[in-house]
């Protein structure tokens, strides 16, 4: 069954960070199992993954188990989106698992009458996937699995075989959600072998950002997951999160007109033109969030370059290319910094100026080491310094921890 | 060595406790229904106020709105609440229906079995005191809803990691529980999560499974609504009685 998804074409999931894991998005005609750890909620994650697809013009099915439906609409317009108009335009079902646990008779398009009956249950959710999938290509959200798995125990995980054989026939995906509430092993393994792809969210306790993803499983095999911070914002929407990059370099190297190139909003603290504090450009770039924090450049501000140092994750070193006297300043900043081993790229700035020198030169005269890449930029010219942004952000994905590290 | 303590609001349980809870600890307040322990619950927390702690109200039975009102008869005061450090909870506002949107003292989680909802809700609260060094007391309010809707084995499993959390952000948890609606073993179970228990039987208070203390059995009485500033009164305090 796994290989069928090796040749299947893939659903961009609208979310970047999710896409670019996942090389393409998630293989049409599958399941995804978005898992997170009890500190992590992921409604927000599939209110936005749904809707995404809802906007393609797909057909959306949502199971709830733990929330009424009204609750699920209730809540997308909280975060600034309205799930209720799919509804009205019969685009959204809902497959009700909730009301009847309360006694309540549900108003959903598929309700389940009796709860606690595995075959009830599995049987109304099959009906609705089967209805739905001749209608249009549908999106399914399970919320949750934790829920099925309380009431039904592994009864459940057989039934999502099943479900995953109609999504193939299809071309539907189905999205399950589950939170890991320390069940035996023996599920939480059938749960891990039973999907084709897996998603990790989680809070974590020590990192900078305290939320990451990872990709653990892809196209039915278990992959080496390496675990990026994210931040998520009000609408759900996720993003890779770079919450500290350091722009240093000498006096007047170009670095404020850098960090503001690179930077949707930016502040500098200036005088008479001159950076005297520090630069801060936030950067929304290619599924990232990105802080930059510019320093400095005369050597009476150093005391203050290793508190703005602290905790950045990468460096970009900013040299003026027609000032090679002024290289070994640039070197001795990155010390002062204490940045000096974090991933970081050489911006040769003033590559427009007659006199500048090659990148080659100034690799050879700074004598950087053989990995960090020495890129010629002119600093107003995005599409120059976007270039090192592109090498930075991929060095410092390379260098995150991996779960097993 | 003698480790910090912290006031029930109780004056005479305080000083059989040598100055009141340790913390983090995760305590039952166990009784029948009208038994008070909501009221008693609130009275800790009010305590907690007092001392410059913070306070979080998770209600699974009625909504923030309905709790505060209820609480402004137990020690909360307009003064108190707003310092900022008085939040809730709300498990059921939307389980009923209500259209009533988040607040900066409220989260509404869709239901008492959405546990992911809620321990997110909880911990973010915590979390945001935790980082600002300021202590937390946290009331349940209760698990035996949790138990109406789940299987025992369902909350176990959200306990054992929802009270981890609590006590890895030094939280002073209260946990009620009606005592009448559970057999012995799920009793037996909720206590093994827990630091001690407070059992509340018509006119008498009584601790049990403190740590370091015998158990320890008051008379007391709550205050009535014309006397709703004075402290909860005890009398008669015994140690080593009845466990």
């Amino acid at each position: 069954m796994i290989d069928s998804y090796l040749s299947s074409e893939k659903t961009q999931t609208g979310i970047r960070i999710i896409d670019q894991l996942l090389e393409g998005g998630i293989p049409s005609g599958s399941s995804v199992l978005i898992r997170t750890n009890p500190l992590f909620d992921p409604f927000p994650v599939a209110i936005q993954l749904l809707l995404n697809q809802l906007k393609k013009g797909d057909i959306g099915l949502y199971f709830v188990s733990n929330k009424s439906a009204a609750s699920v609409i209730d809540e997308s317009v909280a975060l600034g989106t309205s799930l209720a108009e799919y509804k009205q335009q019969n685009r959204l079902f809902f497959i009700d698992g909730y009301s009847a646990l309360f006694g309540l008779k549900s108003e959903e398009a598929y309700a389940i009458d009796n709860i606690y009956d595995p075959n009830a249950v599995f049987s109304v959710i099959t009906k609705a996937l089967y209805e739905c999938c001749k209608k249009g290509k549908v999106f399914l959200i399970y919320d949750s699995l934790n829920t099925s798995i309380d009431e039904f125990g592994d009864a459940v995980l057989s039934e999502v075989n099943n479900w995953q054989k109609i999504a193939t026939a299809y071309n539907a995906i189905l999205c399950f959600l589950y939170t890991e509430w320390n069940y035996e092993n023996t599920i939480s393994q059938t749960v891990s072998s039973l999907y084709p792809t897996i998603i990790d969210l989680m809070a974590l306790q020590r990192i900078v950002g305290n939320q990451a993803i990872t990709v653990s499983k892809k196209e039915g095999v278990p992959v080496k997951e390496k675990i990026i911070p994210i931040k998520k914002s009000v609408t759900g929407e996720i993003k890779g999160y770079i919450p500290k990059i350091l722009v240093t370099g000498p006096f007047h190297a170009g670095k404020t007109t850098i960090v503001h190139t690179l930077s949707n909003r930016a502040v500098s603290v200036q005088r008479f033109g001159t950076t005297v504090a520090l630069d801060f450009g936030h950067v929304d770039y290619k599924g990232f969030n990105l802080d930059l924090f510019g320093t400095i450049g005369q050597p009476r501000f150093d005391p203050i370059l290793e508190l703005l140092g602290g905790e950045a994750l990468g460096a970009i070193l900013v040299i003026d290319s027609t000032k090679p006297e002024e290289f070994p300043r640039a070197k001795e900043m990155m010390l002062k910094a204490k940045v000096h081993g974090l991933p970081y790229v050489v911006a040769a700035n003033k590559q427009d100026l007659p006199n500048a020198l090659s990148v080659g030169e100034i690799k050879a005269k700074m004598n950087v080491p053989s990995d960090v890449e020495v890129i010629g930029t002119v600093g107003s010219d995005k599409a120059s310094i976007t270039g090192a942004l592109d090498i930075l952000i991929e060095k410092i994905l390379n260098g995150a921890k991996y779960r097993d590290d | 060595m003698s480790a910090e303590t912290f006031p029930s609001g109780i004056h005479a349980l305080d000083v059989a406790l040598n100055g009141g809870f340790a913390r983090p600890s995760n305590l039952l307040v166990m009784g029948d229904p009208w038994s008070s322990k909501k009221e008693l619950g609130m009275t800790m927390l009010s305590a907690g106020l007092h001392n410059n702690e913070a306070a979080i109200y998770i209600s699974a039975t009625s909504t923030a709105e309905e709790i505060r009102e209820q609480w402004l008869t137990c020690g909360l005061t307009s003064a108190l609440e707003q310092e900022g450090k008085v939040k809730f909870v709300d498990c059921y506002s939307r389980m009923i229906g209500a259209k009533s949107s988040d607040t900066s003292s409220i989260k509404r989680v869709p239901s008492i079995i959405d546990y992911t909802k809620l321990a997110v809700a909880v911990n973010e609260w915590c979390s945001s005191f935790y980082l600002k060094n300021t202590a937390v007391r946290v009331l349940f309010d209760s698990l035996s809803t949790l138990l109406l809707y789940s299987s025992l084995q369902t909350v176990m499993r959200f306990l054992h990691i929802f009270l981890g959390q609590l006590r890895r952000q030094n939280v002073l948890g209260f946990l009620l529980v009606e005592e009448g609606a559970h057999d012995l073993l799920t009793l037996n179970q909720l206590k093994s999560f827990s630091n001690g228990a407070i059992v509340l039987e018509a006119n008498t208070l009584r601790c049990e499974g403190f740590y370091g203390h015998p158990s320890i059995s008051m008379n007391f009485s709550l205050p009535t609504t014309e006397n709703v500033k004075q402290p909860i009164q005890t009398q008669n305090i015994s140690l080593g009685g009845s466990s």
